[in-house]
């Protein structure tokens, strides 16, 4: 029975052998050691961000009344809620932290070097979208920490010359911290950056089976 | 066989201006209105009381928190700043608390009788006249009056 | 163009495995290791809540998450004339340099052992960075 749809579907998607071809068979060096998983390992941790946000995200209100109310509902009386907050918290510290090991990595054994340049710019990309998500996540517990972090770094193209202060007023979705900062980062947060990691990301990935891992030396 | 690569380039350039129109109209509406509140959503300055002059030690400056209700974006917002303020006698001098280099809120600093920012060291003098450290510009000046024995006082900075 | 470049890059007949099971059996390993971390630190450490935001509280210290706060130390020591630098340039131009690195650095010798130049101002940048966090943290 299920063999069978799995068959219906192969004649129309042919899965199986690009699945047998791109994955099953892919060949990779011999000599990989564990500093060839970091990148796994940050891909892991945006997967684990990814499950433990929607689920935070069928409760958290992106409102200045609701925010921190609903963020101690989720941390408090939600049954596993702190674990789920926890492992949002704690897979965040650790994407950065895998990322920068499999970037030293690559750069120690020269991987990011012809044919791989593109790899690398996609690589750099992720890196600052992830940085983003860090900034953005921050402030929408809209607690103490999170107001006066936002505070400082929203500030801080101030400094461009012509343009500062409206780079920060389009930041801050007006002339202060408030109800629009928290929604434009809320929409930041779970929207648009996701959607363009997930096309780096793609990039990322479709590219290193094309060129494969760079042989280790 | 000509008349075959006119019609292609033709139908090729039909589709690009079709699809640029589409996604010019669509992001550019968007982006509109993703960055009106830049400049739409300003505040406008209230009159707040910040306290009796008679609680008002006289001759020094005292942090006042100030309460009050603004627009913020779709909401009735309540909004809340800290400032300080001094009454020597005539002469009222209110100043916004915000640092102007970062955003942090300045403390009262005893030994120098001016203020200090907590988050980079910046130093003002009793003036609100930057002196040290990262900030750019002075304290931003509150408008201040007198009424009913109130000391009252626009929460929107004087524009320098 | 190449097919496959993951073939043996001097002609060597170099001993390739298959991705899957071999190398993702090590990626599994490794994963349920850090997968064991991430639960345990988040069950071992409960996540706790802080004061509502207030906009009007004096002598609140931002403290940024500590992958920020190599800049944000830099900024601290940094006079404020030149302040530009940490904000702005120093991101932009960083962020740049290191985004065209396969371009600056082409020469197509990967050994470490070959490349002190390369090394020295990766080990260099990464000693600093993890210095201006440190104190950061423990000096702000």
């Amino acid at each position: 029975m299920f063999g069978k749809i799995i068959d219906l579907l192969e004649e129309r998607f042919t899965f199986k052998k690009s699945l047998q071809e791109d994955v099953f068979e892919h060949k990779v060096p011999n000599k990989l050691n564990f500093t060839f998983c970091f990148g796994g390992l940050t891909f892991l941790m945006f997967l684990l961000l990814v499950a433990t946000g929607i689920a935070m995200l069928f409760f958290y209100v992106p409102t200045v009344d609701h925010a921190f109310t609903s963020v101690e509902y989720i941390t408090f009386d939600l049954p596993m809620g702190n674990v789920i907050r926890g492992v949002h918290h704690w897979s965040a510290n650790g994407i950065i932290v895998f990322i920068c090991l499999h970037m030293l990595r690559v750069v120690v054994y020269g991987a990011y070097k012809n044919p791989r340049e593109f790899h690398w710019i996609s690589g750099v990309l992720l890196f600052a979208v992830t940085l983003g998500f860090g900034f953005t996540g921050y402030l929408l517990p809209w607690d103490q920490k999170a107001y006066w972090a936002t505070n400082v770094g929203v500030l801080m193209p101030k400094g461009v010359p012509f343009i500062g202060d409206h780079i920060v007023s389009f930041l801050m979705g007006g002339s202060n911290i408030g109800a629009l900062t928290l929604s434009r980062f809320f929409a930041l947060h779970i929207a648009v950056l996701p959607l363009i990691t997930a096309v780096f990301l793609l990039a990322h990935f479709l590219m290193i089976r094309r060129t494969g891992v760079a042989r280790p030396l | 066989m000509a008349d075959e690569v006119s019609r292609r380039k033709f139908l090729t350039a039909g589709i690009g201006v079709i699809s640029g129109t589409i996604i010019v109209g669509l992001g550019g509406a968007a982006m509109v209105s993703i960055a009106a509140p830049a400049i739409t959503n300003k505040q406008q300055g209230k009159w707040v009381s910040a306290g009796n002059i008679a609680e008002l030690p006289p001759g020094q400056f005292s942090q006042v928190n100030l309460t009050y209700d603004a627009k913020d974006g779709w909401m009735d917002g309540k909004f809340k700043m800290l400032a300080y303020v001094k009454v020597e006698g005539e002469n009222i001098s209110a100043f916004s608390a915000t640092c102007s280099h970062l955003g942090c809120n300045v403390n009262y600093d005893e030994s120098t009788g001016g203020f200090k920012c907590p988050c980079h060291t910046g130093m003002y003098d009793k003036n609100g006249k930057n002196v040290s450290g990262p900030p750019p510009h002075p304290l931003k000046k509150l408008e201040a009056k007198i009424e009913d024995g109130k000391l009252m006082v626009n929460t929107l900075p004087k524009e320098a | 163009m190449q097919d496959d470049v993951s073939a043996p890059e001097n002609g060597d007949t170099e001993k390739q495995m298959i991705f899957f099971p071999n190398f993702l059996f090590l990626e599994a390993i490794a994963a349920i290791i850090v997968f064991a971390g991430i639960v345990a630190l988040a069950v071992f450490i409960p996540m706790a809540m802080g004061d509502p935001a207030d906009p009007s509280a004096s002598a609140f210290k931002p403290k940024p998450e500590w992958y920020f706060m190599s800049a944000f130390y830099l900024l601290k020591l940094c006079p404020s004339s030149i302040e530009i630098v940490p904000t702005i340039i120093g991101p932009a131009v960083g962020g740049a340099l290191l985004m065209l690195m396969p371009f600056i650095d082409k020469h197509p010798e990967r050994s470490p052992k070959k490349r002190p130049i390369a090394m020295i101002l990766t080990a260099v940048i990464t000693v600093s960075v993890v210095g201006l966090t440190v104190a950061g943290i423990y000096l702000d």
